[in-house]
């Protein structure tokens, strides 16, 4: 079914340059944008399930069996309520602020390569693209909450900018320690740089900066336990406290598309993205004329499963997180941010530096 | 004309109106985000013209970073737009700047025969950020690395200001916190002791 999928991504894409074929791009944007939209909707069901179960409650269960039409139940609701704005706010930005932060949250996707072929723009600059566009991500939170005309809003809107300048910085040098081993920005080749089976992957070489990559990605999408910006005990929600109905679900759904998004890098830059863990040298002797063995061939094999899987499994930490750590006070992130890990970042490419000119392993050739 | 010809002048159109919309707007925070506006504009501009490295690195540093600090201290200033300064004081001072800057134009314009400067620009297969990269490092490397210093300069010196202000607020002493154990906060009391 992959390959089926594949074929027409490979057809659609040959029209890609042609602007005449302008439905054809919107067509793939829609092939995007859909799962996508999907998988933020039950990423919201999977988080109230998974730490529900992890703190011994139910979690939604009434609407649908097993509550699996909860997040449409949410939607419904959020989109019938009203929308207030608040008094003497700045309406146009208050009502701009959504929108910036949903198109900035979507735009990155269009360089992340699901699968060898299936990539929507395979620019050669994507990790800086995609930096560029995440820190866009900014200009939402800090317009929402100065239009909002709340105290609240603006102070999380100030604690979640100052936070996302300082990770960003660590997350920036964490990517350059990727840059020197793949000798690319494109990240179709930084995933064909580490071909082999699941020790090629660089979260060997680079384990610190794996480590710190997610971390400030945690950081940048304001989740537990960096999620000062929005601490409900000392700020109510933060940024979009004014927001109501429709507002609020777009800021919602930015989120956790971002989320998603940090999980896909993690897995595109460290874990190999499409790549299997597995690695046969004679894949192609293998041919036996078994309907199960082929079954399990394709399944070893690279594809779009391998990326899922290893999203999911990033997806599942940031929940995880929530479940576990308590929230950090202010000064503690900033600390952690400026004071351990970015000179850490700077020591291990310091580190890399030297293992790069003697050649070590099977990473450094 | 070709759609890029019209893209060309919907985003030069648009750069212009925010401009003048910039200087002309009362609220500062409009003013900062039609800046931002200004210099998306100007990276679709050099998108066009297949400088991709330089459009992304113009939103991800000036747009991502500089302006957001920018924004940043506005929006904590409250600061009060003043009234008295008679509206002649402001057009005396933009029409003196604005003249400055227009003999220093046409002196570079047109003493320089700015328009018979082409130089020819190739790019290679691997695409303008590896030869920029490329160039950086090997024909410009002096001034690179001269630039780069004066950034740290700037940076320590940037810090250095900040420490010798004198620290009125309370703040936490991360180090004690991190030093301090159990033993030295909580002692377990038996009866007969009190």
């Amino acid at each position: 079914m992959f390959n089926y999928i594949n074929n027409i991504f490979n057809t659609l894409s040959a029209y890609f340059y042609d602007l005449s074929s302008l439905p054809y791009t919107l067509i793939l944007i829609g092939m995007i944008m859909v799962p996508l939209l999907t998988l933020v909707a039950y990423y919201t069901y999977a988080e109230r399930k998974i730490i529900a179960s992890m703190q011994g409650r139910l979690g939604p269960n009434v609407v649908g069996p097993k509550g699996l039409m909860q997040p449409f139940a949410d939607g419904v609701k959020l989109f019938f309520k009203e929308i207030v704005i608040p008094t003497d706010s700045n309406k146009f930005l208050f009502l701009l602020a959504p929108v910036i932060t949903f198109t900035v949250a979507f735009a990155a996707w269009a360089v992340i390569p699901f699968d060898s072929v299936m990539v929507l723009s395979n620019i050669n600059a994507g990790l800086l693209y995609i930096l560029a566009m995440t820190s866009l991500g900014i200009y939402g939170i800090i317009i929402a909450g100065w239009a909002s005309n709340s105290k609240y809003a603006l102070l999380g809107a100030m604690r979640s900018a100052s936070l996302i300048i300082a990770y960003e910085i660590a997350m920036g040098f964490a990517l350059v320690g990727v840059i020197m081993i793949s000798g690319s920005l494109n990240l179709g080749d930084i995933i064909n740089a580490q071909k082999g089976s699941i020790f090629n992957w660089l979260w060997v070489p680079l384990f610190p900066l794996f480590i710190i990559y997610f971390i400030a990605g945690v950081a940048e999408t304001n989740r537990a336990p960096f999620d000062v910006a929005e601490g409900e005990s000392e700020l109510v929600a933060g940024f979009h406290v004014e927001y109501s109905g429709m507002g609020f679900a777009v800021f919602f759904i930015a989120e956790y598309a971002n989320m998603i998004l940090i999980s896909a890098l993690t897995a595109i830059l460290f874990f190999g993205g499409w790549l299997s863990p597995f690695y046969l040298e004679d894949l192609d002797s293998f041919q036996i004329n078994d309907q199960i063995n082929n079954l399990l061939l394709f399944f070893i094999n690279d594809g779009l499963h391998w990326f899922i899987i290893k999203t999911f499994f990033f997806m599942f930490c940031f929940i995880w997180f929530r479940a576990t750590f308590p929230r950090y006070r202010y000064d503690q992130i900033m600390r952690l941010g400026w004071k351990i890990l970015i000179p850490l970042t700077l020591i291990w490419i310091f580190v890399e530096m030297i293992l790069i000119y003697f050649k070590v392993g099977p990473w450094f050739t | 004309m070709d759609i890029l010809s019209i893209l060309f002048y919907l985003v030069a159109s648009v750069i212009i109106l925010s401009s003048i919309a910039l200087i002309v707007v009362n609220n500062t925070v409009h003013a900062a985000l039609l800046l931002v506006l200004i210099f998306f504009n100007s990276a679709i501009l050099w998108l066009m013209l297949q400088a991709e490295f330089l459009a992304i690195v113009l939103v991800l540093v000036y747009v991502g970073a500089v302006l957001v600090l920018f924004l940043f201290v506005i929006m904590l200033l409250d600061i009060q737009v003043k009234k008295n300064i008679s509206k002649k004081m402001y057009l005396l001072f933009s029409v003196f700047i604005s003249l400055i800057m227009f003999i220093e134009l046409y002196m570079v314009i047109f003493y320089h025969d700015f328009a018979s400067i082409q130089k020819e620009i190739t790019i290679s297969e691997l695409g303008n950020t590896y030869d920029i990269g490329l160039s950086l490092f090997t024909n410009y490397i002096f001034s690179f690395e001269v630039t780069a210093f004066i950034l740290l300069v700037a940076i320590i010196a940037a810090i250095a200001i900040n420490l010798n202000v004198k620290q009125r607020s309370l703040k936490q002493n991360p180090g004690k916190q991190v030093l301090e154990s159990k033993e030295s906060r909580l002692k377990i009391l038996k009866d007969e002791e009190l």
